[in-house]
């Protein structure tokens, strides 16, 4: 797999910069600002409606910042049209996995290849069933559907081609949440809540197939309420609440630190994974 | 298991009937040469098929609900009618223009309907409809009948043929040609893009598809079809007036067609489309009633059958003949 | 015409207040909501022309006749099928067109007159002519329309409507029986459309396609005060009023394509409307 840019730069792969969103007169982001760097799995955390959401959504471009700015690859991306910020190589999952309903598994991870130009060769028809295909067997999903990955070498014979969402399982609809972002062959993959309703073993495995992305050279944002999922996984954490920076280092000393353990008491649900 | 190689695009039986369907339709002037009325319906009944695959492509596909497809309709009509009355082009330029000027229609209507959703949409190309209906009410064209608002006669000039089995021809083929077209299209990754769109439009453009750009596409092409449609109707009855073109029977026909015969599968349509000019024509003696038949099947089906009534019956054929093939699998064992 | 027209809009904000509920409630955008208004009139013609009811019996026997059918069609038709928006809202279509259809089986497309006004006579007040029956309109209107007010924000059903049409999913998160309170919705838009065809029927007469002009304007009204917003719809109810009283005063014919326009306008430049939330 290749990816769409790879950068020699060095230093952060995103930057937000001041990042405001408010929502009538609710401040759900504001003034946030943090780096992620390129190559590293960075662990996005917070209570619930702490914004995390949000910060997805302000940085794909489903909503324009009030304020401030978002830097990918030192480009500023703020107010772009999703589509554009997808082709210039950020994907995200949804944390309510949104599947097409009416396509079938393989087609449902297609459409992330589908060009925009509408005459055009490239990618070729082929080329699109090879990425597909690959997504669906290492994200698991060739399993799910009831096949055996490795006789799985062609789409036209994967079990993926007779599925449909409706009768995953609710593990394959994360996978095929993972798969639909992969195909977009994404630098930044920005993962909401991947392990929410996942068994121990699953997260494990999931945990996984994210190294393995990461090894590739993907950077990776995770927000998840899973923390003893999560902090194996990530190296680095930031934590906000009400749409600001709570604290930013590594998973050890942000657990330690009372500022973050007091906001998640005070914080409701997601209290309790943490202790 | 031989059971996936059944992928999903094959549906021999289907394509068999199809063809047999086909034939049949073919050989209608032959088995009744004197009936006029007959053919005049199934022409009526193609120009209907072909404007009901343009609503699918448009609200079956891409998911654009539109209430007002007699726009796009009246647009090719209109533009038929001034074009050979003023110019006198030759059938074939003058209809494929009527889908080009009705396609513009499409991208003018799109240009708005970008900022709107559901309902919005749907509203947008109604008042479209409608206010084409008023503008060429008050213009009153030159050309026009006098007396009757906005009608235009172009009897002579648009008169395909005094042949009623060779327009039938024209029609069969022009609709064959579409319903060609537009399924290619629409199994191609276009409409796989148009369909990503109709299931979930936010996380289409999370799956990087330029949503704007292929919902403005859909509008041109379902667009192009329809005033394709409505240019065969005005050549069809020689002229073209608001209430022939703009009714809002004929936006409200069209989503019947599609929901009875299936939204989203293109071919579906045609056999809405047939049912219900069959069941309009002739069953004229019910009056009022075969409206209000039309209406309430159409809603049972929408009920019972929501995927429409091609697809459930494609859908049944498979399981039996899977079933078939099971048993006699079973009894070599 | 400042006077006619506010009573006109109170008349207008009944059936978009009752269209809107719907839809903030139940997440129904419902098309046949005209017809509602519709078979609301042709109820009392049939009680009082034809079974010779005396007028408030037949007035009252429409007003409750619509007020059961509304939340019929939403258990036997909507609840169904409610979670598919798009199956929801072709269903609706296709329920007012079958309901037009009925009514000119029964009564003929021709458009009936003979609604007579609730009381006769009027009143001449700076240079306009009043109908008694057009004052009445506009009190019934403002009258229900302050019972509903003091029903969403004073009694438990109402609050929980009020709820509901702010926010579903917190609504549910309290403890409210969405189910019970969408059938009493329902019925209550399904009466206020009744009211309001019963008193339109008696100034203009009525014809079976005019549902399509009610629910145009009901459409544009709430449109122009943002989906699911009640007081959005009554502030809206009285610009488009006007508008339409302007309009109707220059071209009679013209009823309907005021609020075209302003549908149109609002549609492009502001499509969430005045108070409302953004769409989606
Ligand atoms: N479109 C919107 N309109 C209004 N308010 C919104 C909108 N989206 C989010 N909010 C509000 O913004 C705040 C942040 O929400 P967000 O979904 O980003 O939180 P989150 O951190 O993802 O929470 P969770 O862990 O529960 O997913 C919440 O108070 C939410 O109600
Ligand atoms: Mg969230």
């Amino acid at each position: 797999m290749t990816m769409k840019s790879k950068t020699n730069t060095i230093g952060p792969i995103l930057v937000l910069d001041r990042l405001t969103k408010s929502f009538g007169g609710l401040h759900a982001v504001s003034e946030l600002s943090f780096d992620v760097r390129d190559g590293e799995i960075l662990g996005f955390i917070g209570p619930n409606g702490a914004g995390k959401t949000t910060v997805f959504n302000l940085i794909t471009g489903v909503y324009r910042p009030t304020r401030g700015r978002v830097l990918f690859q030192g480009q500023d991306i703020s107010g772009w049209p999703p589509y554009r910020v997808v082709n210039a190589g950020i994907a995200r999952t949804f944390q309510i996995p949104r599947p097409f309903r009416h396509k079938t598994v393989d087609q449902n991870v297609e459409i992330s290849t589908l060009p925009n130009e509408i005459f055009t060769r490239y990618p070729s028809r082929r080329e699109r069933r090879e990425r597909v295909l690959q997504c669906c067997t290492r994200t698991g999903l060739c399993e799910v559907c009831g096949q055996d990955p490795s006789q799985c070498h062609d789409v036209s014979s994967c079990a993926c081609r007779r599925e449909f969402p409706n009768t995953l399982p609710h593990a394959g609809l994360r996978k095929l949440e993972v798969a639909k972002a992969l195909a977009t062959e994404p630098a930044l993959l920005l993962l909401d809540e991947p392990f929410a309703g996942l068994t121990v073993a699953e997260v494990e495995e999931l945990s996984e197939l994210l190294r393995d992305l990461q090894r590739e050279g993907r950077t990776l944002v995770i927000v998840d309420h899973n923390m003893r999922g999560l902090m194996k996984l990530v190296e680095r954490v930031v934590v906000i609440h009400f749409g600001t920076k709570l604290a930013e280092g590594a998973p050890g000393e942000v657990a330690q630190n009372p500022v973050v353990q007091e906001a998640y008491l005070a914080g409701s649900g997601a209290g309790d994974e943490t202790a | 298991m031989i059971l996936h190689r059944r992928g999903r695009t094959r549906s021999y039986p289907i394509a068999v009937l199809l063809l047999l369907l086909l034939i049949a339709s073919a050989l209608v002037p032959q088995f009744f040469p004197k009936n006029s009325f007959l053919l005049s319906v199934l022409i009526l009944a193609n120009i209907w098929a072909i404007l009901a695959m343009s609503w699918d492509i448009l609200s079956g596909y891409a998911g654009q609900i539109s209430f007002g497809h007699s726009f796009f309709f009246g647009l090719g009509g209109y533009t038929t009618a001034f074009l050979s009355v003023l110019y006198g082009w030759s059938p074939i330029l003058v209809i494929a223009l009527g889908g080009v000027v009705a396609a513009l229609g499409g991208l003018l209507i799109a240009a708005p309907a970008l900022r709107l959703r559901g309902p919005y949409l749907s509203l947008m190309t109604l008042v479209a409809a409608l206010a084409l209906d008023r503008l060429l009410r008050l213009l009153k064209p030159e050309i026009g009948i006098p007396g009757a608002e906005g009608a235009i006669l172009c009897i002579p000039q648009c008169l395909l043929t005094y042949n009623t089995a060779l327009k039938y021809y024209y029609s069969l083929g022009l609709m064959i040609l579409i319903a060609g077209a537009l399924y290619t299209l629409a199994r191609s990754r276009i409409g796989l893009a148009f369909e990503a769109i109709r299931d979930d439009e936010e996380a289409a453009q999370a799956a990087g598809i330029n949503t704007a750009k292929y919902k403005t596409l859909a509008f041109a092409i379902s667009g192009f079809v329809a005033g394709v449609s409505g240019a065969f109707y005005v050549y069809h009855i020689g002229s073209a007036s608001p209430s022939s073109l703009l009714d809002l029977e004929h936006s409200i026909e069209v989503i019947v067609a599609a929901v009875l015969g299936g939204m989203g599968t293109i071919i579906g349509p045609i056999f809405g489309a047939y049912f219900l000019v069959l069941v309009r024509e002739y069953l004229r003696f019910l009056g009022g009633w075969r409206f209000f038949v039309l209406f309430a099947v159409a809603l049972l089906v929408l009920f019972f059958v929501p995927r429409g009534v091609l697809p459930e019956l494609r859908l049944k054929l498979r399981q039996w003949l899977q079933s078939g093939s099971g048993q006699r699998r079973n009894q070599k064992v | 015409m400042l006077i006619l027209g506010f009573l006109i809009s109170s008349l207008y904000a009944l059936v978009a207040v009752g269209f809107t509920m719907i839809f903030g409630v139940a997440g129904v955008l419902n098309l046949a909501h005209g017809a509602f208004v519709m078979v609301g009139a042709y109820l009392a013609i049939w009680a009082f022309v034809i079974l010779k009811w005396s007028l408030p019996v037949a007035f009252a026997f429409a007003i409750l006749g619509v007020a059961v059918i509304a939340p019929l069609v939403y258990r036997v038709l909507i609840r169904p099928i409610e979670n598919r928006t798009v199956t929801v809202f072709l269903a609706t279509l296709l329920l007012a067109v079958l309901l037009e259809q009925v009514i000119i089986l029964f009564f003929s497309a021709k458009p009936r007159t003979d609604l007579p006004p609730f009381i006769q006579g009027g009143f001449v007040l700076w240079g306009t002519s009043i109908p008694y029956n057009r004052l009445l309109a506009g009190v019934v209107a403002l009258v229900v329309i302050g019972l509903l007010w003091a029903f969403v924000t004073r009694t438990k059903t109402g609050k929980a409507i009020l709820a509901l049409s702010m926010d579903r999913r917190g609504a549910a998160l309290v403890g409210i029986a969405s189910h019970r309170i969408t059938l009493w919705v329902w019925a209550i838009s399904g009466a206020l459309a009744a009211i309001a065809g019963l008193f339109i029927t008696s100034f203009l007469g009525i014809q079976p396609f005019e549902e399509r002009v009610s629910l145009v304007i009901a459409f544009s009204t709430v449109v122009l005060g943002g989906l699911g917003s009640i007081p959005g719809s009554l502030w809206a109810a009285f610009i488009i009023g006007y508008a339409e009283t302007i309009a109707q005063a220059f071209a009679p014919e013209a009823r309907g394509l005021a609020s075209l326009v302003i549908l149109l306008i609002v549609l492009t430049i502001r499509p969430q409307g005045l108070f409302g939330r953004a769409a989606t």
